[in-house]
């Protein structure tokens, strides 16, 4: 476990600055971030910008989603976190880099989706991260953690298809 | 948008380092290789819509946590440790 994630593992405490130089996809306005405890707690996590207190992600550990969750990381994504490890290395099993999926809660009708596809990488050492896309897997933008919680929305028309392999 | 006509085998460059060759046409397919650095991203545009769309989907912009959603998420955790 990485220092920086032991200390915001306690409520209330945060992380140093984490720099996205690309920003998230289609998100780019938003650079800067810090990581702190979420309070329901546990693994999840809240990533806030510091350029808009307004704006914040939840995050949750991708192995805890599924146990055997994998991402290569490319060449261009190990440049973008001047990660010096292995190239093409398999993470999350890495030391060195923290993986995380965004939650994505909604509420009518209520729902938490996470996205497998499109992780954030965050590699302490050098303060930067990047949001990687699993181009070679069949994981899911929006994998489901909690369905919707009436009847008629389990029926729903518009309800997305699932791409899990 | 730049329209380039090729037949298969023929190919594009892009700069000096990106060299794009169709290989092969069956019916509404193209099958392209690709030869560019390994810091370049290569993506399909489909993959990259959807990951901008979850994030704009997932970004909070209310900043307080409420009662029923806290509740939610911790029964979300209960339920991942008792798989363990």
């Amino acid at each position: 476990m990485v220092e920086q994630e032991e200390a915001i593992t306690a409520l209330g405490e945060q992380s140093d600055p984490i720099e996205f130089p690309d920003g998230l996809i289609g998100l780019n306005e938003w650079r800067s971030f810090v990581m702190m405890s979420h309070p329901a707690g546990g693994s999840l996590r809240l990533l806030q910008s510091l350029e808009d207190a307004r704006v914040s992600l939840i995050l949750m550990p991708p192995l805890e989603i599924l146990p055997d969750y994998r991402l290569r990381l490319s060449d261009a994504d190990a440049q973008a976190l001047q990660y010096t490890g292995d190239a093409g290395a398999v993470l999350p099993d890495s030391q060195d880099v923290s993986v995380y999926c965004i939650l994505s809660i909604q509420d009518e009708p209520f729902s938490v989706t996470a996205n497998l596809l499109g992780p954030l990488v965050i590699n302490w050492d050098t303060g930067l991260g990047v949001q990687v896309i699993a181009s070679d897997s069949h994981y899911n933008p929006r994998h489901p953690l909690i369905a919707g919680n009436s009847p008629e929305s389990e029926a729903a028309p518009d309800a997305q298809p699932t791409r899990e392999a | 948008m730049l329209v380039l006509g090729r037949k298969t085998n023929e190919s594009i460059l892009i700069g000096e380092n990106i060299e794009i060759t169709i290989l092969g046409v069956e019916g509404d397919r193209v099958k392209i290789g690709i030869k560019a650095p390994n810091s370049v991203r290569i993506l399909r545009q489909e993959l990259y819509e959807s990951v901008k769309e979850e994030n704009l989907r997932a970004t909070v912009k209310h900043q307080q946590p409420n009662e029923a959603l806290l509740t939610s998420l911790q029964g979300l955790l209960k339920t991942k440790d008792g798989n363990q």
